[in-house]
């Protein structure tokens, strides 16, 4: 009822001249029995910013994929700007215009950004002379053309990350793109490089380019896109206008239920302090102080969040209250005894576990089974291990409880290589394990990043129970809202000192963004 | 479940295999020689004679030796390119306990075969201690390590005390330090006689037929069991693959890397002690360059797919070929490094895994075309 609605509403949105840019018509594809996409419709305007929404493994990635010739589709056709086409490999998919700027950015490092530009479609003259002067004019001019402010003679390597990707687009631009694809662009960026990005896109936009988005962040959606398809298990739910949805409707559309945000718990006025950090300095890999002085203090029922723009020491913090960096000076206390610059092992034997910011690098074991990755820091404990020999059997059975205490999908996946299961799954089995030895303080560095909304919302459910239990939480993420959100008390860190704690109850996001770039700072 | 994943790692092995000797013969046709005699003159001198299958099992000990220790460490994300040194430090500490102690049979040589594993695992150990305490990568080292133990060997083979003269070779280890079988008995008159009724007999005992086989089963069996089923495989395999989960899960990566560097330094040592105790001449030798057993380890690791059990295999295997070659080149007059060519081209193959499946997916495309045409 309400579909027939929308789609009604759509219509009404919709100038009745235009004819679609990309218009994909009852696509299927299935790989072996998995079948990912179940006749979706996508329509896309010239001109507009289209977000393509939907959970992980939704199938918008396979999608998107299918119209850069990546994959050929089974059933279903896909016109493009009204003509029908047939794309079977990518270079077809470049000739009609359509390029795709990759969540992983295809550059070479050592290259220019004029000669990464060019990689594959080389100006020559004369005979394999490559013509860099024509090539730096022209895409220079291309960057001015839509305000991306690259310059074009510098090395990739040296760029940040809102550089490189706006090389990529740069680079798709330059292959004469009309309809343009971004993968979670917003992904990698800080959070001032993705409202550069956003108004980026509006130029493109108001240049007449297409641009389509795959996302799973609605907040973003709502702030620049035109239009939105959701997609769910390989079914197009609906396209809607976003202007007429709000956030929370369009996140309940995507996971298919209503998201409700938990009132914050109420912090039990504790005062037992649980973790204890005294004047903390803390040097990076290159001997730069990262950590200058820092004092912390987080208490039993509460949770402590950490806010900040990326780089600014929270790696190093983390990994001084877990032992694994050196400090130069100060104190990291629980309960009163001082860890600092002991072991791992110690520190976890102290009760703190710690759920790592990139879960493929630090926290789980890809190749091994979601048994053996569940175990990784329990396996020498009895009855789990004798003598040093493993018993399998029981931690079989310990995985398999934990899979369905976590709800850990699929089921009975205690044997599989936990690299199959979706990230928020995997994510899942970092939080059962850092969860179930039941920690007095929990580190979670990031513990939503690439995260879908339904999965999101599981992580800060597991956190807000740990609060619950009267466990301390240590909270660092770059999402502002999600500190905002989780958070009793916000430290702001900035250049490696905290420059101020506020109550998360007497503060605003303005004044937040404010010091998180050091504005607060006398 | 199993099955299928055996067959999914034995596939790309038998295509190596195949592509191997394909790739040999074409090389052997390309210098005037007939392939297919070659091969099965290589095949006459691995299976036609209960001698020559015994020696093959002779010859693959310290090959299975040295393999399983390039696959432990490479389980453990270490590359033990030092194996080699590691197994003339255990020949070399074998040696001169044999020849200077005097002790009783079978302790003496348990004392130098302790005594062996435990100083080549030290050998090794010290390429994985300046790994673990200063980062220094382990390959570097380990190949400054092989040079140092060479010329170590170069040093005291070339002492007086110990040297032979004119015979270029050291004294032999005493006789109770070997390890032969039946050796003993081959000199007693009782069976001197019956050996000489009995062909097959006399057949396995001209060979150097020693224990070194169980030993280097026992160690694939340990090996075997200490990756798949103790707490300390588990941190090794654990570091192998992701080095970063295994610190944050408060596993000590630094200690474990010297562990790891340790045992495979000690089974590279216990290949280099039943070599020097199990084969005649029981002496040491002036060496021209390496012998090669490490070397070779390496690439019966590689081909074993770093598992011990596939150590096993693939040890016979290299040992076989190597064995078969003598007889092709005595009777075809093939030269015998064509194995040499073979072996690489194995290599290649298993090092690019994918290759198998692109021939597997073109024979199954024809055969689909094939099907269509007929239709």
């Amino acid at each position: 009822m309400e579909l027939e609605r929308t789609e009604q509403s759509l219509l009404e949105h919709l100038p009745a001249k235009n004819v679609a840019a990309v218009s994909m018509c009852n696509i299927h594809k299935s790989f072996g029995k998995n079948h990912a996409l179940r006749g979706v419709d996508l329509n896309v305007m010239p001109g507009t910013i289209h977000a393509l929404l939907g959970e992980n493994g939704a199938g918008k990635s396979t999608l998107m994929n299918i119209l850069c010739g990546f994959y050929h589709q089974d059933i279903g056709f896909i016109s493009i700007n009204g003509k029908q086409v047939n794309i079977t490999n990518p270079k077809m998919a470049i000739d009609y215009g359509i390029g795709m700027v990759h969540q992983h950015f295809m550059l070479v490092q050592t290259f220019t950004v004029a000669q990464n530009i060019m990689l594959g479609s080389e100006l020559t003259k004369g005979i394999g002379v490559i013509d860099f002067k024509r090539a730096n004019r022209e895409i220079t001019e291309l960057s001015n053309e839509y305000r991306l402010t690259v310059n074009t003679k510098k090395k990739v390597l040296d760029m940040s990350v809102g550089m490189q990707q706006r090389v990529e687009i740069l680079k798709v631009l330059y292959r004469g793109a009309e309809i343009l694809i971004l993968d979670e662009p917003t992904a990698v960026l800080t959070s001032q490089e993705a409202n550069d990005l956003m108004q980026i896109m509006r130029n493109l936009a108001s240049n007449n380019k297409t641009i389509v988005v795959i996302t799973h962040k609605i907040n973003e959606i709502k702030r620049v896109c035109d239009f939105c398809t959701i997609i769910r298990r390989g079914e197009n739910v609906l396209t809607v206008h976003v202007d007429d949805y709000n956030e929370q409707q369009l996140g309940a559309m995507m996971v298919e239920r209503e998201i409700v945000s938990v009132p914050r718990l109420k912090t039990t006025k504790s005062k037992k302090t649980i973790l204890e950090i005294k004047d903390l300095v803390v040097k990076d890999d290159r001997g730069v102080k990262k950590i200058n002085g820092v004092s912390l203090e987080v208490k039993a029922g509460e949770i402590l969040g950490v806010a900040g723009v990326d780089e600014n020491g929270q790696q190093e913090l983390v990994e001084a209250i877990t032992c694994l960096r050196k400090v130069e000076s100060g104190t990291i206390k629980i309960h009163g005894k001082e860890i600092q610059n002991t072991t791992t092992k110690n520190v976890i034997c102290s009760g703190i576990s710690a759920i790592p910011e990139d879960r493929h690098r630090s926290g789980l074991v890809m190749k091994f089974s979601v048994a053996e990755n569940m175990i990784l820091k329990r396996y020498k404990e009895k009855p789990f291990s004798r003598c040093g020999r493993m018993n399998k059997i029981l931690i079989k059975q310990f995985a398999d409880d934990l899979i369905e205490k976590f709800d850990i999908r699929p089921p009975n996946c205690a044997e599989i290589p936990i690299k199959k299961l979706s990230g928020g799954n995997q994510q899942k089995v970092i939080i059962a394990r850092e969860v179930s030895n039941n920690p007095d303080l929990l580190v979670a560095m990031q513990p939503t990043r690439g995260l879908d909304i339904g999965a999101i919302e599981y992580v800060h459910q597991k956190l807000w129970e740990q609060k619950k239990k009267e466990k301390a939480i240590l909270l660092i993420s770059l999402e502002l809202n999600e500190i905002m959100e989780m958070s009793d008390r916000i430290a702001v860190i900035y250049n490696g000192e905290i420059i101020a704690v506020v109550e998360a109850d007497a503060t605003s996001e303005e004044e937040m963004g404010a010091l998180m770039v050091g504005g607060g700072k006398k | 479940m199993n099955k299928f994943n055996l067959k999914k790692k034995l596939v790309p092995f038998f295509f190596a295999l195949l592509g191997g000797f394909f790739v040999g013969g074409l090389c052997l046709i390309c210098c005037g020689y007939d392939p297919i005699n070659s091969y099965l003159a290589m095949l006459e001198g691995i299976f036609a004679k209960p001698k020559y299958m015994v020696q093959v099992i002779v010859k693959s000990a310290p090959l299975i030796l040295t393999g399983l220790s390039v696959a432990l460490a490479f389980k453990s994300g270490l590359f033990n390119i030092g194996a080699e040194g590691q197994y003339m430090v255990g020949l070399l500490v074998a040696a001169l306990m044999g020849i200077k102690l005097s002790l009783p049979p079978v302790i003496h040589f348990l004392a130098l075969f302790i005594a062996a594993v435990i100083a080549a695992g030290v050998w090794g150990a010290v390429a994985g201690f300046l790994k673990a305490k200063f980062g220094i990568n382990e390959v570097v080292i380990s190949i400054m390590l092989n040079w140092i133990a060479f010329y170590l060997h170069k040093y005291i083979f070339a002492q007086p005390w110990l040297l032979v003269r004119n015979l270029d070779a050291s004294l032999p280890i005493r006789e109770t330090a070997r390890i032969s079988i039946f050796q003993k008995f081959k000199e007693t008159a009782q069976w001197k006689g019956m050996i000489a009724k009995n062909p097959l007999f006399s057949d396995i005992f001209k060979t150097d037929l020693n224990i070194g086989i169980f030993v280097a089963l026992l160690a694939v069996i340990l090996i075997h069991y200490f990756l798949n089923k103790t707490t300390r495989g588990f941190e090794f395999k654990t570091m192998g693959i992701n080095h970063e989960t295994a610190s944050f899960v408060g596993m000590n990566v630094k200690r474990n890397t010297v562990l790891s560097m340790f045992i495979a330094g000690a089974i590279s040592g216990a290949a280099g002690a039943i070599q020097i105790t199990g084969v005649s001449p029981y002496r040491m030798t002036n060496l021209a360059g390496f012998e090669g057993y490490g070397n070779e380890g390496i690439y019966i690791a590689l081909v074993a797919n770093c598992s011990p059990i596939g150590c096993l295999f693939s040890g016979l295997f290299f040992s076989a070929i190597k064995c078969g070659s003598s007889l092709m080149q005595i009777k075809v007059g093939t030269p015998r490094e064509i194995i040499k060519i073979i072996t690489g081209v194995i290599i290649f193959f298993i090092a690019v895994p994918f290759l198998h499946k692109l021939i597997l997916n073109y024979l199954q495309k024809k055969k689909e075309n094939k099907l269509e045409n007929t239709k």
